[in-house]
């Protein structure tokens, strides 16, 4: 009789043990979660403040160049409200960064969702996919502040990884599909844009190291390579593990901005931020048998 | 002691919003996967579609039916889309290109248009505050949209404020 005793105490004691265990783990992985959602918001405000003084230059020329466009609506014109909703997600973005109440997340996130829809709408901001990629990257974190009080954090982390992933392979798919195209194969287009008279480092040493036509055929790899790249990540990111997503997707959002154009840091920026949530997936203990 | 210690991280669990074992459901990741998922099938359907290239290249040329139907596209990426290239002129096409060739087009990346909207492209062409005709051409798989406009300045006297210097865009064509 008291032998049983004990034995149920020890059990009890165990579960006791392991339900301790299993609750630091999932407040270990809140905070993870927590780190996720911050990393994002500093990758948005990155992206946001890359081109800030050719923002302050903008605002010059918008102050004093005006289009009146009647396919944009009046409002979607002004000058003002370009430059009161830039200021007003910037400082949205850094209070989100550094809020510790979900609440106040949740505003911030809703107040950057309208404000950076304006400005993927505006007549002087719709061309930036800075404002494109920081709208996705924004939505990811709205919506992980709407569940982290809600959801159970690994289901939550494993759920916010694939969307990440998920974004990041349908931006790569944007960018590929209308690529698909032989003036992209030639590389004839690439050519013209980067390698005739870009000012960047990779294409000042190519030009001055090659021949028109040497130049035309490497103009034509890049392109490929551009190509298969973007096309082979857009379609198969998402499918892989978190963990090798993660490194696979920030590796190429560097190549990009590295390999092309210094400012295109303010476009990826976000989205290399996106896809380190990956890395807060933790790993899988190996089964002991 | 590991059953208070268990309690009270329950509890502290439940106050700060920790979770729960019937969380509700989760409809904005629903929502989410569903727009990424349509959002792919659009692009998928990029070469094999003329609506979609069509819908695409008018939304890069600033032709789509209303700024309804393009404002819905915005969040579709579309980084180095498409062949766009832009011509600018001085004088309407036609009048003195045998004598004078301006500029040859160039290529330019997405939203070819943005060689008028955009910044440093507004400061460049209006500077000299003369009026612009401009031809945008975007090829994909055969399919083709070329677009030209004139950019107006607006007489001193029609603007409340003569600091300010206003041009008005004129579609004049649009061909497929």
């Amino acid at each position: 009789m008291q032998q049983n005793t004990s034995s149920e105490s020890n059990l009890s004691d165990k579960k006791l043990q392991s339900d301790h265990d299993e609750l630091i783990a999932e407040e270990e992985i809140k905070q993870r979660i927590i780190l996720a959602h911050r990393i994002v918001q500093l990758g948005v405000i990155l992206s946001l403040v890359w081109k800030w003084s050719f923002f302050i230059q903008a605002n010059d020329v918008y102050n004093y160049f005006q289009l009146q466009d009647p396919f944009f609506p009046e409002m979607m014109r002004s000058a003002e409200l370009l430059r009161i909703t830039y200021l007003l997600v910037v400082g949205t973005c850094l209070l989100n960064l550094f809020s510790s109440s979900n609440s106040l997340r949740i505003a911030c996130g809703l107040i950057l969702f309208c404000g950076l829809t304006i400005l993927c709408t505006h007549q002087a901001s719709y061309n930036d996919m800075t404002f494109v990629t920081a709208w996705w990257a924004n939505l990811w974190s709205l919506w992980l502040s709407t569940r982290i009080n809600q959801d159970n954090a690994k289901t939550l982390i494993r759920k916010a990884a694939l969307l990440s992933r998920l974004i990041i392979s349908v931006i790569l798919l944007g960018g590929a599909a209308g690529k698909w195209t032989s003036e992209y194969w030639s590389g004839s287009v690439l050519y013209d844009i980067y390698f005739i008279d870009r000012d960047y480092w990779v294409f000042n040493f190519l030009r001055d190291s090659f021949e028109t036509e040497s130049l035309q055929t490497i103009a034509m790899w890049y392109s490929r390579q551009v190509i298969v790249v973007e096309t082979v990540a857009g379609f198969l990111l998402w499918t892989l593990p978190a963990r090798w997503a993660a490194w696979i997707g920030m590796m190429i959002m560097t190549c990009i901005a590295l390999s092309s154009n210094f400012l295109l840091f303010s476009v990826v920026s976000c989205l290399i931020a996106l896809a380190s949530v990956g890395l807060m997936v933790p790993r899988v203990a190996p089964r002991t048998r | 002691m590991k059953k208070s210690l268990v309690n009270n991280a329950s509890m502290k669990s439940e106050k700060n919003g920790g979770f729960r074992l019937n969380p509700p459901h989760d409809l904005g990741f629903y929502a989410f996967v569903i727009l990424i998922t349509g959002v792919g099938c659009w692009l998928i359907m990029m070469p094999f579609s003329t609506r979609v290239t069509q819908s695409t290249m008018k939304r890069f040329h600033l032709q789509s039916k209303s700024y309804t139907a393009w404002f819905l596209q915005f969040p579709i990426p579309s980084m180095y889309n498409f062949a766009n290239r832009y011509q600018v002129d001085r004088y309407p096409p036609g009048l003195i290109a045998p004598l004078f060739e301006e500029n040859q087009p160039r290529h330019i990346n997405h939203f070819p248009a943005r060689c008028f909207t955009f910044a440093d492209a507004r400061h460049d062409l209006f500077e000299d505050g003369s009026d612009r005709w401009i031809m945008i051409e975007s090829k994909y798989r055969g399919r083709e949209l070329v677009s030209r406009y004139h950019l107006r300045k607006q007489p001193s006297e029609q603007t409340t404020d003569a600091k300010l210097s206003h041009y008005e865009v004129i579609r004049t064509s649009v061909e497929h």
